[in-house]
C-alpha cells in the first residue's frame, strides 16, 4: 500500500525555544535540547574561541516494559574574548538627531494606543559570532584555565537534563549530535546541545506475520516561519489507537491519531538554532486484510524505515517512510513463567473474598466497639429510628 | 519681485519692508523647514510659516520680544505688520515676519566645540533673561499642567511602551539583534528610566521656584543654529512647548556630547559655562540630571523597530554603538552628578 499525499503542503510549526530544556519524546527515540543563556561578560563580547566537552554522563535509574528514564549531566568548557569598550571607537552618523526625535516625540499626540505588535518575523543576519558542531568534533578536556592564552576568559556550564525514552527494543547509548553556541546580545552568550536517544527496534518476524502490513508514504511539509540549515530527524507520536473489525470483508481497520516533528537546525543564527517543529496532527489509518478471526489484538509493533527526508528550498520537507505494522493475537506474557508474582496473588486472594456476602454491623457497633468509647454506653440499648 | 509659490500673497503686503522691484523671494528647502528667504540690497529678511495654535504663536512672540527687551538677542528680530500684529493669519496658518544675517555666519557645525560652548552660553542668557521676566498667568496655551508634570507623564508612557514590547519579546523566539539585543539591556534601561522618573519626582515636589516657565526652544538641530563669530543665533523657535531652561540644555547636551564621546571635561566645562551668572537650584539639577539619564535613543531605536521605519539590520548596529555610547555616559553623568552636589 502506498500513500501520496496530494492535499498540498501539511504545516510544520515551529515550537518556542524553552530553557534549560526542551524535549521530544516520540515513539522509539527522544531528542533532548539542553540551553543556557546567560550574561557571561562584564565588557562587550569580542571573539568566541573554542567550546570543550568536559563531561557528557548518564545513567539509567528506572526501566518499565516500554519506558526508561534517563538522567544525565553534560559539561562545556566556552572560551571567549572580550572588547575593552573604552578603547571601542563611536562612528555616529549623526546621534542628534534620533535624540532630537525623541524629545519631540514626547510632545506628539498618539492617535492610538499601541495594542498589538506585527506578528510578521523580522530576520536579518547576525553580526555576532557562533560556532556549530558536530558533536563527535567536539575537543574533550582543559580541566583548568591554566594553559589559556592571555586575555582569553572561561566559563564552565553545566547543563543537567533527563528525559524518558518509551518504545519497544534495545537502548542505544545517548549521543550527543551536536553543539551550537552563539553570542546572542553585546555580553550574552547561548549555548545549546542536541542529544539523541533512541532504542533499536527488533521486529522479528513470527507465526502472526499473516497479520503484518506495510504502508509506503509520501508527504510534503512545510515549515512555517523558518528556514532549514540541516534535517536532523523527523520522529513521529502516535495516539489513541482504535480498531474496527469488518467480518464480511475480513478487514481489521486501525486508527490513530499521528503528530509529524521535525528536529532541525535553523539557518537562521544569532538566537536559538535547534528546534522542534510539529504538526497539527493527522488520521493515520491501516487497513490489514484477511484478517480471518475477529479477536481483539493484543499488541501492535511498529516499525518505520525512514528515507532520509527531502529538503526543497530552505523550508520543504518530502517525507518518505515505510511503515510495517504487525499485530499480535496474543499478549506476550502468555509466554512466561506461570508462576504469578507475589502481588497477583494477593490480588486473586483478595477477590475470593470477596466473593463471599458481606456482614452487616448493627446499628451503632462500630462506635460502641471503638476503645475510647466510654464503658458505660456498652450497657445502653441503641434505638436506630428509620425515616 | 518674484514670489515663490506656495506663500500667500497678502503675506508680505501686511508688513513695510525694504524690497526692491526684482528681488526674489525663496524657499529654502534645503535647510529649514516653513521659511522663506529674501535678499535684498540693504536687508535680508526671512518669512516663517506656523502651523498649528495661533494663540501659542501670539504668546511665543510676545516672549520674544519680552526677552529682547530684556537684552537677549540670539533670536531672530521679528517685525510687526502694518497694523502692529505679531503675525499675519492665512487660513489655519500663521507668518511673521524676521531678519536675516547679512554675512558672517555659518549653520552649527557638530562638530567643533566652540559652537557648542556658544549654544551653552546662549542658552544660560536665555535663563537669566527669563528670570527677569514678570510672572503672567498662562491663559493662551493648552498647557494648564505644569510642565514637569507633563514631562513625567511622558517618560512614564514611554517606559510603559517599552515593558509592554518586552513581555511580548518574551512569549516568543527572538528573531534577530535588535530583539536579542533589546531583552538583554531592557532591564537595565528601565531602570535607568525609573530612576530619571524618581529625580523629575523630586524636581516637582521640590520647594525651590525657579522662575516663570518660559517656552523651549527645543530644536537644536544643526540648521535650526547659525554660528557667528561671536555668538549663536536660533532660527525657529516655534516649538511650543513650555518648561524650564534647563530642558534645553539637558536636551542639548544628550544630542551632541556622544560626539565628543560624553567628554567629561568639555561637560564639565560646559555646566560650568551655564552656571556663569547663576547656579543652578534644586529642582533644575534634579530635571538636568533626569533628563540626560533618561534612555531617549532606546525609546526611538523601539519605536523606529515597531514601524517597520529602517532596515532592522541598521537599527540593530545603532542600537549597539549606543550600548557601547552607554559606558563613557554613565562615566560623565557621574561626573556632572558629583559637581553639582558638591562631592
Amino acid at each position: 500500500m502506498k500513500k501520496i499525499d496530494s492535499e498540498g503542503e501539511l504545516l510544520l510549526q515551529p515550537e518556542k525555544p524553552g530553557y534549560p530544556w526542551q524535549i521530544l519524546e516520540a515513539d522509539g527515540e527522544t531528542w533532548v535540547i539542553v540551553r543556557w543563556r546567560d550574561t557571561v561578560a562584564n565588557q562587550p563580547l569580542g571573539k568566541l574561541e573554542s567550546v570543550y566537552l568536559k563531561k557528557f554522563i548518564w545513567e539509567l535509574v528506572a526501566e518499565h516494559e516500554e519506558k526508561c528514564f534517563y538522567v544525565g549531566e553534560i559539561i562545556f568548557q566556552i572560551n571567549y574574548r572580550e572588547t575593552d569598550a573604552a578603547q571601542k571607537e563611536l562612528e555616529w552618523q549623526e546621534p542628534w538627531v534620533e535624540e532630537f526625535l525623541f524629545n519631540e516625540d514626547l510632545f506628539t499626540e498618539k492617535d492610538e494606543e499601541m495594542s498589538a505588535f506585527p506578528e510578521e518575523k523580522k530576520y536579518a543576519k547576525t553580526v555576532f559570532s557562533s560556532l556549530l558542531l558536530e558533536g563527535n568534533e567536539l575537543k574533550e578536556g582543559q580541566d583548568d584555565g591554566d594553559t589559556l592564552v592571555e586575555g582569553i576568559k572561561c566559563c564552565e556550564v553545566i547543563l543537567p537534563w533527563r528525559c524518558w525514552l518509551k518504545g519497544k527494543g534495545t537502548n542505544e547509548t545517548p549521543v550527543l549530535k551536536k553543539v551550537h553556541l552563539t553570542q546572542a546580545g553585546l555580553y550574552t552568550l547561548l549555548l545549546e546541545a542536541l542529544i539523541k536517544l533512541e532504542k533499536r527496534q527488533e521486529f522479528s518476524s513470527t507465526a502472526e506475520d499473516a497479520l503484518t502490513t506495510s504502508v509506503e508514504e509520501e508527504k510534503l511539509y512545510e515549515l512555517t516561519e523558518d528556514s532549514i540549515f540541516e534535517i536532523m530527524g523527523t520522529p513521529v507520536q502516535r495516539a489513541f489507537w482504535r480498531y474496527t473489525y469488518n467480518p464480511r470483508r475480513e478487514r481489521l481497520l486501525l486508527r490513530a491519531m499521528k503528530i509529524i516533528n521535525l528536529i532541525y537546525v535553523s539557518a537562521e543564527g544569532g538566537g536559538e538554532r535547534f528546534l522542534i517543529a510539529s504538526g497539527t496532527g493527522e488520521e493515520e489509518t491501516v487497513m490489514l486484510k484477511g484478517v480471518t478471526r475477529s479477536l481483539y489484538p493484543a499488541e501492535l509493533d511498529i516499525r518505520c524505515e525512514q528515507m532520509k527526508p527531502g529538503l526543497i528550498g530552505t523550508n520543504k520537507i518530502v517525507y518518505q517512510c515505510k511503515q510495517l505494522y504487525s499485530i499480535q493475537r496474543e499478549p506476550p506474557q502468555k509466554k512466561e513463567t506461570t508462576a504469578l508474582p507475589a502481588e497477583s496473588a494477593v490480588a486473586k486472594r483478595d477477590v475470593v473474598l470477596n466473593l463471599q456476602p458481606l456482614k452487616r454491623n448493627r446499628p451503632g457497633e462500630r462506635w460502641i466497639n471503638k476503645q475510647e468509647c466510654s464503658d458505660k454506653w456498652r450497657n445502653k440499648m441503641i434505638i436506630t429510628i428509620k425515616l | 519681485m518674484g514670489i515663490a509659490a506656495n506663500l500667500p500673497d497678502q503675506v508680505l503686503l501686511e508688513y513695510v519692508l525694504e524690497i526692491d522691484d526684482g528681488e526674489v523671494v525663496f524657499k529654502d528647502r534645503e535647510t529649514i523647514k516653513n521659511c522663506w528667504r529674501i535678499k535684498s540690497t540693504n536687508s535680508n529678511y526671512a518669512i516663517w510659516e506656523y502651523q498649528g495654535n495661533l494663540g501659542l504663536l501670539q504668546e511665543l512672540l510676545e516672549w520674544r520680544k519680552l526677552l529682547a527687551e530684556k537684552g537677549f538677542t540670539d533670536f531672530l528680530h521679528f517685525y510687526k505688520t502694518k497694523s502692529e500684529k505679531n503675525f499675519v493669519q492665512v487660513k489655519q496658518n500663521g507668518y511673521y515676519v524676521t531678519t536675516w544675517p547679512a554675512e558672517g555666519y555659518a549653520f552649527f557645525a557638530p562638530e567643533k566645540r566652540s559652537g557648542l560652548t556658544k549654544v551653552v552660553e546662549a542658552l544660560s542668557r536665555l535663563r537669566t533673561a527669563g528670570k527677569l521676566l514678570a510672572k503672567k498667568k498662562d491663559t493662551q496655551t493648552e498647557y494648564l499642567e505644569r510642565a514637569e508634570v507633563y514631562w513625567l507623564k511622558a517618560y512614564q508612557e514611554r517606559l510603559t511602551e517599552l515593558l509592554i514590547f518586552y513581555c511580548y519579546l518574551q512569549e516568543k523566539r527572538l528573531a534577530n539583534d535588535f530583539e536579542r539585543l533589546y531583552v538583554e539591556n531592557f532591564e537595565d534601561f528601565y531602570e535607568r528610566g525609573q530612576q530619571a522618573i524618581q529625580r523629575m519626582v523630586l524636581a516637582s515636589s521640590s520647594s525651590d521656584n525657579s522662575g516663570e516657565e518660559g517656552f523651549l526652544i527645543g530644536n537644536f538641530l544643526p540648521e535650526n543654529m547659525l554660528e557667528t563669530e561671536t555668538s549663536i543665533i536660533f532660527l525657529n523657535t516655534a516649538y511650543g512647548f513650555k518648561g524650564l531652561p534647563i530642558h534645553d540644555l539637558s536636551l542639548f547636551l544628550k544630542m551632541y556630547l556622544p560626539l565628543q564621546k560624553w567628554d567629561e571635561e568639555l561637560a564639565l566645562n560646559l555646566l560650568t559655562r551655564y552656571q556663569e551668572k547663576s547656579t543652578l537650584d534644586n529642582q533644575e539639577k534634579n530635571l538636568f540630571l533626569a533628563q540626560l539619564s533618561f534612555p531617549g535613543r532606546f525609546c526611538i531605536y523601539t519605536q523606529k523597530y515597531l514601524d517597520g521605519t529602517g532596515e532592522v539590520s541598521e537599527l540593530a548596529a545603532d542600537f549597539q554603538k549606543y550600548l557601547y555610547e552607554i559606558y563613557w555616559h554613565d562615566r560623565c553623568l557621574e561626573k556632572l552628578e558629583n559637581r553639582l552636589w558638591g562631592e
